[in-house]
């Protein structure tokens, strides 16, 4: 049966996010952040302090107990906005943690809802892009690890990372403790966010810090969640430039008229209304699907697509409205062209996906 | 998205299409045929049969009163099929507008019609002279208070099925004088009475399925208007966005999408990364078209004021339908425009269909007037 209404749980986690981020957007804020003025990771506070870690973990390891659509939701609200922090990557983490069925994970899972451990993973670029990842080495009846990480986020934010590892030859997720490895390099990203290279030099592991599969393929699981969530994050920056646009577009006047007015350009505002819309139900579909559904990884990667020709077009179309005013620095505009780009060019480009299409 | 009950109603659909259609059917129905004309009563009588011609209607008028899910899988396996027998214009577009402003009289009479699979309507909107200025139109219907008859005068244009029709559904104005939006009623008539002549027009794709309606002095009774006399605008406008959704639009372009994905696999195409990057962009954008028209039906069983829901997933259906049609004429190319005697049923279809296809961003609203809609009644921009 078709139904596309959101519930009143779902309506009600929507309002109470935005209520609580709507006060804390300052686009001159970011624009700091873009200039390396200051670092500012908006809203991931009000994120940890109103438990939304736990938002995909069960009630009794502390956390809200709900869907992975109703966490899309939540990040849509959360990319209108801005925000930035490790939320999709400790939500994820928690999600396969909960799936893996083993009560040892329990204090972990209750850990990261009460923020009292934060994660930070690039394991879907690690994956995605085959690249050469630290390695498990059996010396003396001990496990060693060694090796590179590169571009690792969030890393001013975390207590631990989750990195892939290389075992016996085989890809393996691994949980390891911030204070262990060494920073080597430091870079930004487009959005002013900090990436980290780090080295991991000699370290001696304990087996129980490795994942094992138990019949579930958690790679794979975290690099489709994790695809989709940043689609949803992406949805929500396009909507606060459609927001802007309009706004724009109600009050500028040209030829004594509001620009709005004039059928070119509503046509073209059409253009961003309808690209936002479909991308976003595309979107909301695919976070719908089960985890376990046959259909997930074309989905996510369709999902992906659309995504990434929408929005960037999207982005363009809303500079063209705004004319030279959207060029400054000032009016902000780019900060949202800026994070859309550095979303498309995460999780795998456009023919890394239209390949799984024929898998 | 859909049941499994749903999903055993889809298959018993085609189970039934099976039964009328050559195996190799590959033509989008063109009613002008009498072939194709005969083939659409009979899978019509047979779904009429099953009470499956408006499974989401009322009961008591010959529907299974289910939700709008079956509804869109009969609209989109018959499309996918293209197959003759779904009715539009009964059951999509006057249908619907009469559940919601008819009398007991014209639902009763009506829609029982329709679900019995006996009657074809035709739409009676655009006119020589009012295209996407619908608001402008000059058939006048004249109301004589004291026999409760109206007598119409005028052209109506691009009236498919025109020809094949037994009632129209007719936007006219009823006060003399009146402007624009102002003074038009929607009545019901019956093409089979005097005055009504039908001038076929000969469409780019060859086939003649749209006429010149000329109407004089027809007469219908005052009990076939459809809500109140002089005010039809809202009533008009409300069976655009029962028009309005694309989802034949989401099955021609799936089907035609599907055979060129075969097409490229067996030409072993399939290996270049162009191929599949582009059959990619071209699935995606289908996915998301066809959601959005499966919203914008289910948004008109809401009962809320429909805004623009319609008007996108009518303009997405219809890009994606010609984007996936290009694509397929690129790849046959020459095989699909020089008329060799190699040229087989698909490269035809591709052809004419491609051809066809334009009518999609014109009719029922252009892509642009779909465009203003969302501007203005979904952006709040100023007219």
């Amino acid at each position: 049966m078709i139904d596309f209404e959101l519930n009143e749980s779902q309506k009600m986690i929507l309002s109470s996010l935005e209520n609580s981020l709507n006060e804390k957007f300052d686009i001159k804020n970011e624009n700091k952040k873009v200039e390396g003025l200051e670092y500012s990771n908006h809203g991931w506070e009000e994120i940890k302090n109103l438990g939304y870690l736990g938002i995909l973990s069960n009630e009794k390891n502390g956390g809200f107990g709900l869907n992975f659509f109703d966490f899309s939701l939540t990040l849509e609200n959360w990319g209108s906005k801005l925000c930035d922090g490790p939320y999709i990557e400790n939500s994820i983490i928690v999600f396969i943690l909960e799936r893996m069925k083993n009560k040892k994970f329990d204090a972990l899972i209750k850990n990261i809802s009460d923020s009292k451990i934060i994660m930070t993973s690039i394991v879907s670029e690690q994956f995605i892009n085959n690249e050469k990842i630290p390695v498990v080495h059996k010396k003396n009846q001990k496990f060693i690890l060694e090796g590179k990480i590169i571009n690792l986020p969030y890393l001013d934010e975390a207590t631990e990372i989750l990195t892939l590892v290389s075992v016996n030859n085989k890809k393996k997720l691994l949980i390891l403790k911030k204070q262990n490895v060494d920073v080597i390099k430091e870079n930004k990203t487009i959005t002013g966010q900090k990436l980290y290279e780090i080295n991991i030099d000699n370290l001696e592991i304990s087996q129980e810090d490795i994942l094992e599969n138990n019949g579930l393929n958690l790679i794979d699981m975290y690099v489709q969640l994790f695809t989709i969530a940043k689609c949803s994050e992406s949805v929500g920056i396009a909507e606060s430039i459609l927001n802007m646009t309009n706004e724009y577009l109600k009050n500028r006047e040209q030829f004594n008229k509001p620009l709005g007015s004039f059928q070119a350009i509503q046509h073209m505002a059409s253009d961003i209304y309808i690209s936002l819309s479909e991308t976003r139900e595309l979107i909301r579909y695919c976070s719908k699907l089960s985890i376990e559904d046959e259909n997930m990884k074309k989905f996510v990667s369709l999902s992906k697509i659309k995504c990434d020709e929408e929005l960037s077009k999207i982005a363009w179309t809303a500079h063209q409205l705004h004319g030279a005013i959207g060029f400054t620095w000032d009016y902000g505009l780019h900060l949202m062209t800026r994070r859309i780009l550095l979303n498309k060019s995460l999780n795998g480009d456009f023919l890394f996906h239209s390949k799984n299409q024929f898998l | 998205m859909f049941s499994s009950e749903e999903l055993n109603f889809k298959k018993d659909l085609n189970s039934l299409i099976d039964v009328f259609l050559p195996k190799e059917w590959q033509y989008y129905p063109d009613e002008k045929l009498d072939e194709h004309w005969e083939l659409s009563q009979k899978i019509k009588k047979e779904l009429a049969k099953n009470k499956w011609i408006a499974p989401s209607w009322p009961t008591k008028y010959g529907g299974l009163n289910q939700d709008i899910s079956r509804s869109i899988i009969l609209s989109e396996t018959f499309a996918y099929r293209m197959s003759p027998g779904n009715d539009r214009f009964g059951v999509r577009m006057i249908g619907p507008t009469l559940l919601k402003h008819g009398t007991e009289y014209q639902k009763e009479k009506y829609l029982k019609e329709i679900t019995n699979g006996e009657i074809q309507w035709c739409q009676g909107y655009s006119e020589p002279n009012s295209g996407s200025d619908l608001a402008s139109i000059s058939t006048k219907g004249e109301y004589d208070e004291e026999n409760d008859t109206i007598t119409i005068n005028g052209t109506k244009v691009w009236t498919t099925l025109g020809h094949r029709a037994d009632r129209m559904f007719i936007l006219v104005r009823t006060l003399p004088d009146s402007e624009r939006h102002k003074g038009l009623s929607l009545v019901l008539i019956n093409m089979k009475d005097p005055g009504v002549k039908v001038n076929p027009i000969k469409n780019i794709s060859g086939s003649s399925s749209f006429n010149e309606v000329v109407l004089s002095n027809v007469k219908t009774s005052g009990k076939n208007v459809v809500g109140k006399l002089h005010e039809g605008w809202m009533v008009a406008l409300d069976l655009l966005n029962f028009e309005r959704s694309g989802i034949d639009y989401i099955g021609w372009a799936e089907r035609c999408l599907d055979d060129i994905e075969n097409y490229c696999r067996e030409k072993k195409l399939i290996t270049r990364d162009d191929i599949k990057m582009t059959l990619a962009s071209l699935r995606s954008s289908l996915e998301s078209a066809k959601i959005m028209t499966y919203k914008a039906l289910w948004i008109k069983t809401k009962n809320e004021k429909i805004q623009m829901e319609p008007s996108m997933s009518k303009l997405l259906a219809t890009n994606i339908n010609i984007r996936i049609h290009d694509f397929a004429f690129d790849i046959l190319n020459k095989k699909v425009t020089i008329n060799d005697k190699n040229q087989n049923e698909f490269s035809k279809r591709i052809l004419k269909n491609r051809l066809f296809f334009i009518s999609g961003g014109i009719l029922g609203g252009t892509t642009e007037i779909q465009k203003n809609i969302i501007a203005q009644r979904g952006l709040g921009l100023p007219k």
